[in-house]
């Protein structure tokens, strides 16, 4: 990046083409060959989009900006999250300032206490009246107060015993906390294990095709009648290539997300954008991150303007090899 | 680490790749040499030996390799789209593609990153050519940019719940400082970052940096809900 220019700034230009071939060929060269570069244009881009959506860029910017945003749905779908952002950081910012300006509040009305001081003779002697009044009245309740006392030092230590039974609680569970975090650890390492082996099995295999070998998953729509049933796959022992194909009743946008989650919900992978090739969208994972459960596979069409709709959801069921 | 626990590349699945019968050859050296020698089309198609040859030249350790691969990718497709190539991803992959299949044929290659840069640049001048051949005659007049689209109080409840839900999320220092951060406007924001990274004890550039990380996440668990609840 160019010496003495602000390296935003630089960025900035680099997005709106505004930069020189030569400079932004030098700009590419320097992110594609170090990961804090690329951040810092990731970093202009927030900014430029976030003064887009607040309407702060100069005119002839902002109509740069448009020309990125028509050739860029990513682009336009964080214009779409950055104005999402702008409201929800405004409401909670207006939230923070109204609890500050309350706090406020409070503090000023403790000061007024000037205000009920009395400043003529009969308010004067009124005020003494109930002075008095409040000093005979304020003895039997002194009175009142001892007994009171009593029964409140009576009612802490019940307190404290109650507190002190609830710490002990919450040191038990701590301890099972610790426990099944300790099984867990224990647990991962096992997994862990296993996959280290699986890989070693994988390495002395000689047959080279099978090393590489790719298992197609043809899926059907979830709940689809043709099928009746999810697709039962197998689950190979040894690591292989899982290649999800997914067909697709039309085709009606140019690009999918793809995410593969378990039946409670556990996102496995994705949300990962395909193209589909023809109605036929392919996905491959590794069969690692699987294990014997089911999976649902949901297909999302996305918009020109980078909405996510729902298309359909693939359904297949992973069991035990022999 | 087991090089199977690696979020292994996930693939946009084509056809075997044709190679164009002409390139561009005013980039890099070598990178031009890789496709300047394709005199008829050919037909190639990526092996997973080819793979490990290509995540080896980024890391030796499987993991990071995945890593950098990833990382690598995003860049190709964030260039193209930089560069205003449609397709983006598909023109990452065939980048991807061409440099494996040089790496198959035995190139030698010094300059690894240099050389997936200067396949890129080829990628994008031929993009940049069918782009061109697909411009309608008349494209005087642009597309307008920014739909007129009236938000259902629903829809907007949806949002408003995803963005409530996903800070939510966030670790309370992280929450805290994105709103803080992303507040006001002109004068009145840049003061207010130089005050929050002094307070945290930071450089404005680092804090840029991690409200920009934070963001990300944000933005990413929104994109998601918004995507289950569709």
């Amino acid at each position: 990046m160019p010496e003495g220019i602000d390296k935003e700034e630089v960025s900035r230009q680099y997005l709106l083409r505004e930069l020189s071939p030569e400079a932004a060929l030098r700009l590419e060269e320097e992110y594609f060959a170090n990961d804090e570069v690329f951040e810092q244009i990731e970093i202009a881009e927030d900014e430029l989009i976030d003064e887009y959506v607040k309407g702060e860029l100069p005119q002839q910017r902002h109509k740069l900006f448009e020309d990125l945003l028509r050739n860029s749905p990513r682009i336009a779908q964080r214009v779409e999250l950055a104005k999402l952002l702008a409201q929800g950081i405004s409401r909670r910012g207006s939230e923070q300032i109204a609890v500050s300006s309350t706090a406020d509040r409070v503090v000023h009305i403790t000061s007024w206490k000037d205000l009920f001081w009395p400043v003529s003779v009969s308010q004067q002697i009124t005020f003494a009246a109930a002075v008095l009044l409040l000093v005979v009245t304020g003895t039997g309740l002194f009175v009142s107060r001892l007994r009171l006392r009593e029964a409140s030092r009576q009612l802490s230590e019940s307190q404290a015993e109650l507190e002190r039974k609830q710490q002990a609680l919450i040191a038990e569970n701590n301890q099972h906390a610790r426990e099944a975090k300790q099984l867990t650890e224990s647990l991962r390492a096992q997994e862990a294990e296993n996959a280290r082996l699986q890989t070693e099995l994988e390495r002395t295999l000689k047959n080279e095709s099978q090393l590489g070998s790719i298992m197609p998953i043809l899926l059907s729509i979830a709940g689809s009648r043709a099928e009746g049933t999810n697709k039962v796959v197998k689950l190979p022992a040894e690591p292989r290539i899982f290649e999800l194909r997914m067909t697709l009743e039309e085709q009606n946008y140019e690009r999918y997300a793809v995410t593969v989650k378990t039946a409670d919900e556990r996102v496995i992978s994705g949300p990962h954008e395909l193209k589909a090739n023809g109605k036929l969208l392919k996905l491959r994972l590794t069969s690692t991150r699987f294990r014997p459960d089911d999976y649902i596979v949901t297909v999302s069409g996305i918009t020109p303007s980078g909405k996510a709709q729902q298309v359909e959801d693939y359904t297949f069921r992973l069991v035990r090899g022999k | 680490m087991n090089a199977y626990h690696l979020d292994l590349p996930v693939f946009i699945i084509r056809e075997p790749m044709t190679l164009p019968t002409d390139s561009s050859s005013d980039s890099s050296e070598d990178a031009s040499d890789s496709t300047a020698d394709v005199s008829k089309k050919q037909i190639w198609a990526p092996t997973p030996e080819t793979l490990g040859m290509f995540l080896a030249r980024l890391s030796p350790d499987q993991e990071d390799a995945g890593k950098k691969y990833e990382t690598l990718r995003i860049k190709l497709v964030r260039f193209f789209e930089w560069r205003g190539c449609h397709q983006t991803d598909y023109c990452a992959d065939k980048t991807i593609d061409r440099v494996m299949q040089k790496m198959d044929e035995g190139q030698v290659i010094s300059n690894f990153i240099g050389f997936v840069f200067g396949v890129a640049r080829i990628v994008a001048k031929e993009t940049w050519r069918e782009q061109d051949h697909e411009r309608p005659l008349d494209d005087s007049v642009s597309p307008p940019v920014t739909e007129r689209v009236t938000v259902e109080p629903e829809e907007a409840e949806r949002r408003q719940d995803c963005f409530d839900r996903c800070i939510e999320a966030l670790p309370a220092d992280g929450r805290n400082l994105i709103i803080s951060y992303y507040q006001d406007q002109g004068r009145k924001k840049i003061d207010r970052r130089r005050e929050l990274a002094r307070k945290l004890g930071i450089p404005l550039n680092a804090l840029r940096i991690r409200a920009h990380r934070i963001r990300k996440t944000l933005e990413e668990c929104i994109q998601n809900c918004l995507a289950q609840r569709a």
